[in-house]
């Protein structure tokens, strides 16, 4: 019997056995950025900066309330810049832009497009 | 830098380069100006070249299903390719040109009048990218992750598949190195075709496992 | 007159490394360990506990990718498993064909001889 504290131990990731609906065949073309992003995972783990599985924690650490919403694609890309800068640089600077330059957040247009980033 | 390149974007957002789409508001969003400061801050730190990024994104412009349905085809028409295909997917495909960029290795699974193969990745959305592409939204999304490994049968019936009962479904779930390519059955009527048109039949979906290939105007 | 040429000295057995040998074999019955770790795994929730058998030793050993999550790229490898469970055995009640089955990877720590 698996106990409650064991139960909460599941990643938000793990998916599989969950209750879910139907499948919504949804694609979409990919926008240039978003495949600056993918290219950018490659590119990082060929030079082993980071790894798969860096990329597949990643995913994992950034909440269960974000898996699934349109935002996780954007949070995703900031926990790389975080783990990119860290691996760069321990005592960064700021050097990661914050928003705070009245930029327009990007708009639910892309909801739902969930990108587990892994391989 | 990254600030000056973002000073640049409000300025000039007439581009299309560096924004979302066209159709997007003009303002690109704070997403897109974090993997531009990322990229530039590994450049400018000599961690990576200036050109790998475009240089990868060419790759990934250049792996879409047709490298798929090509193996696919070639392995019906071609018995000992077949054979070796199912023993080292990766080696095959690289006899045919198709490179793996990455370290994963690839399986390919055989559909036949007894088993009908199924991929999904549960825990993320591992996907044979370096013969098919990137993966479409809902093979990432949840509801086809959590259902696949649960009631396969009605996932497939949700695109249309249904598979007899004395069928075994086998549903594949990658959580490691390897990831799968399902080999499709050649559908009947086809014993004339070439390669190249037997190729065209191939779709992406009938190489995840969720449809069937057939012949466009045949009966079911 | 013919001179035997002498048979070649065979090598002394080698030992392997840690892990290097895979500990289990195609057709052994194996049990997924009842462990519920805190942080990144790789095997998912709905495969701990049960029982199923190796379809396929992954060649060659790798290194633990649950560790490879913290950046620990290093250590001794072992080898991971193709392995099969009847989706009857972990949904109680599947209502597919009794020989609907699942196949999925898992590393040699969190396997079981039963």
């Amino acid at each position: 019997m698996i106990s409650k504290e064991e139960l909460m131990r599941r990643l938000p990731t793990d998916f599989g056995g969950l209750p879910a609906g139907r499948i919504e065949r949804v694609e979409h073309e990919l926008e240039p950025w978003e495949k600056r992003c993918h290219a950018l995972a490659d590119v990082l783990d060929f030079h082993k900066i980071i790894n798969t599985e860096e990329k597949r924690r990643g995913v994992e650490a950034l909440g269960s309330e974000l898996i699934g919403s349109s935002e996780l694609l954007r949070a995703l890309d900031r926990r790389f810049c975080q783990y990119s800068v860290r691996k760069i640089d321990p005592h960064p600077g700021p050097a990661c832009p914050q928003d705070g330059r009245g930029r327009r957040t990007p708009s639910a247009k892309s909801g739902g497009r969930e990108i587990a980033r892994c391989g | 830098m990254a600030a000056d390149q973002g000073a640049h974007h409000d300025q000039d957002h007439g581009h299309a380069h560096d924004h979302a789409s066209a159709a997007d508001d003009v303002v690109p969003g704070y997403f897109e100006i974090m993997e531009t400061a990322v990229r530039e801050l590994l450049v400018e730190k000599h961690l990576i070249g200036p050109g790998e990024i475009r240089r990868q994104i060419e790759v990934l412009d250049s792996r879409t299903p047709a490298l798929g349905a090509k193996v696919v085809a070639r392995a019906w028409v071609d018995a000992g390719f077949r054979a070796r295909l199912l023993a080292n997917g990766r080696a095959a495909c690289e006899e045919l040109g198709i490179s793996f960029y990455d370290d994963t290795g690839l399986m390919v699974l055989e559909n036949t009048d007894k088993v009908h193969n199924l991929i999904v990745c549960t825990l993320c959305s591992c996907y044979p990218r370096p013969v098919l592409g990137l993966p479409p939204d809902w093979y990432k999304l949840k509801p086809y992750r959590a259902r696949a490994v649960v009631e396969p049968r009605a996932v497939l019936a949700e695109f249309g598949t249904i598979i007899p009962d004395d069928v075994e479904i086998r549903v594949s779930d990658s959580t490691a190195q390897v990831r799968y390519l399902v080999l499709p059955e050649r559908p009947a009527g086809t014993e004339t075709f070439g390669e190249e048109q037997l190729a065209a039949l191939v779709t992406r979906d009938a190489m995840i496992g969720v449809v069937p290939v057939i012949v466009p105007g045949s009966s079911p | 007159m013919t001179t035997a040429t002498p048979a070649p000295t065979p090598f002394a057995p080698i030992v392997e490394a840690e892990g290097e040998a895979p500990a289990f074999a195609p057709g052994e019955r194996v049990r997924i360990s009842m462990r519920f770790p805190v942080g990144h795994y790789r095997v998912p929730h709905y495969i701990r506990g049960k029982s199923a058998v190796i379809e396929t030793i992954i060649a060659p050993p790798a290194v633990n990718n649950e560790e490879e999550g913290f950046g620990r790229n290093a250590g001794s490898k072992r080898h991971y498993y193709r392995i099969a469970i009847p989706l009857s055995e972990i949904w109680a009640g599947y209502a597919g064909s009794p020989k609907d089955g699942l196949r999925i990877e898992v590393y040699e720590t969190w396997l079981e001889r039963i």
